[in-house]
């Protein structure tokens, strides 16, 4: 008797659940009933990633691709030609590629908007969009843990809004230039780690509403009161590699030990010849981590050029001894 | 514990636990006898609540016939104890919803598991069958970890998937179960279409 026959569909539904979508796609092409198993089977990636990048061959083509755990698809073209490939673990399978007569960014809708038409919505473990200039089409909805949204010209904004999660675990915002990024509630619920690395319009009140202990923060905003505060939340939350990193407007002759608490055991250290650093600090104790992580933080100013970027972080020690080229003379 | 340490055997008088936890006792559909305590059986919604409802005594359980489970075979049902001992006592997951759900399976499970895929295929229905949650996890981890890969020629080799033709085949076998005249209804129709009648009716 054949044994996946045996099971009721809702059996099958629980195994198809666990399979990522590589193994999905083999598995919808066993024979229709399968097809229908898949198709109708709530799928969240793991991991669902577009990234564009411009072709080392000509400067007006561009590669964009779009991974789904294992799967990727390449849309590699200029204008209206593109050529699509298809593949597992970064190895095209050559009989599902083809040459379109139509713009790369319109087949990345079509292929969103269809994407989403089967599932709901994108729903990825982590989602990453990286270098990808393109607005979202208008209807789409993503759905995740951890955002990634990195350098995507002023897009990030509308990617944000049309992101379903309520919360995040992990949010990480890269825009070199571009305009202040609104802080709303959800992001101020982000639970593990918050990096925005752009301007953005966090105030004092909101930066101690934080909970997640790995930051990284640019705001004209943020006062040195703020960090003060923040500064103990971190030493109470901070996870052994968490690292906080607030980039402020602050005077160059501002007296830094005022950072620090009060409350707080520190001691100033030495600045080494070659960091750019005005002040440095360790901080020993004073503080009750709620993980038990009392290591010694490091606790250094230094300007960037005009703000003033402070970090506080446990400093590893290299354990690796630097080895010298031998120099051979004659 | 190992595999082969689980405390589940077939009846053996000598066996019999002597403290005094209820034991209660089941039959498979080959006759095989199993004695499983009060607690493991709390892995299993259907059994907990059969036995809730039937309100056995100790001196029943020893007096009264052994529950039977009938659509169970003894391998399958020996497997299925021995999870539920080795996990009693263990909180019953709840279904949250999320997909896909973050499932590990132990070193246990995974020996237990160590079986032919027909087997493996038996112990995931009796887990539904008997509603043993975390059991029905695992066991359709394991299955869907078999899936890894594979091409879907290989993945009709490993679940012995039916091709379209064998799906349409059962579907036909299964209407001529529940309306006999129906092939023959079918073959008329057929045979009209071929002699170039434009509808049946």
């Amino acid at each position: 008797m054949p044994e996946w026959s045996t099971l009721i569909d809702d059996v099958k539904t629980h195994i198809v659940e666990f399979l990522d979508y590589t193994d999905r796609c083999n598995m919808r092409l066993c024979s229709k009933s399968d097809k229908i198993l898949v198709d109708k089977t709530r799928f969240r990636a793991g991991a669902f990633a577009i990234s564009e990048r411009i072709s080392e061959m000509s400067s007006e083509k561009t590669l964009i691709r779009i991974d789904i755990d294992t799967f990727t698809i390449w849309f590699i073209g200029k204008d209206n030609v593109s050529r699509i490939d298809r593949g597992w673990n970064e190895e095209v399978l050559e009989e599902y590629s083809k040459v379109k007569k139509e713009n790369r960014y319109d087949l990345i809708r079509n292929f969103l908007e269809k994407y989403q038409r089967k599932f709901g919505v994108i729903e990825a473990k982590s989602i990453l969009l990286v270098m990808f200039e393109q607005q979202p089409p208008t209807n789409l909805k993503i759905k995740c843990d951890n955002l990634t949204i990195y350098e995507c010209g002023d897009h990030h904004q509308t990617w944000l809004n049309q992101c379903a999660s309520q919360k995040f675990k992990k949010l990480d915002i890269c825009r070199s230039n571009g305009n202040l990024l609104p802080i709303d509630d959800r992001i101020l619920r982000t639970s593990e780690s918050l990096k925005l690395s752009l301007n953005c319009d966090m105030t004092d009140e909101q930066l101690v509403m934080l909970k997640c202990a790995d930051l990284q923060i640019k705001s004209d905003m943020i006062t040195a009161n703020g960090i003060k505060r923040y500064l103990e939340i971190f030493l109470t939350l901070g996870q052994k590699q968490d690292v906080m990193e607030l980039t402020i407007a602050l005077s160059k002759d501002f007296p830094f030990m005022k950072l620090i608490p009060d409350t707080l055991q520190f001691h100033k250290t030495k600045i080494p010849s070659w960091s750019s650093s005005v002040f440095r600090a360790m901080i020993t104790g004073g503080f009750k981590n709620v993980h038990g992580i009392h290591d010694p933080r490091c606790f250094r100013v230094r300007f960037t050029p005009e703000k003033a970027e402070i970090e506080c972080r446990i400093e590893e020690k290299t354990v690796v001894p630097c080895d010298l080229d031998p120099i051979v003379l004659n | 514990m190992s595999v082969e340490n689980a405390p589940v055997v077939d009846v053996d008088e000598a066996a019999i636990p002597v403290e005094k936890k209820m034991y209660y006792r089941f039959e498979s559909n080959d006759k095989k006898e199993f004695r499983v305590s009060e607690l493991a059986i709390q892995q299993s919604e259907t059994l907990n609540r059969l036995v809730e409802a039937m309100g056995y005594t100790s001196e029943d359980v020893e007096n009264k016939p052994a529950i039977a489970i009938e659509n169970i075979d003894g391998k399958t049902l020996k497997l299925v104890f021995q999870w539920c001992e080795h996990h009693k006592g263990e909180a019953i997951p709840v279904d949250d919803g999320s997909v896909p759900k973050i499932v590990e399976i132990p070193e246990f499970d995974a020996k237990l598991m160590d079986i032919d895929n027909g087997l493996l295929f038996k112990l995931i229905w009796a887990a539904d069958y008997l509603n043993i949650v975390q059991l029905l996890n695992v066991s359709c981890k394991k299955v869907a970890n078999m899936a890894q890969g594979k091409t879907p020629a290989q993945l009709r080799r490993v679940y012995l998937l039916p091709s379209d033709e064998e799906d349409e085949a059962a579907k036909r076998a299964a209407q001529e179960a529940q309306d006999p005249r129906a092939r023959e209804v079918e073959e008329e129709f057929e045979e009209r279409k071929r002699q170039g009648g434009n509808s049946f009716f």
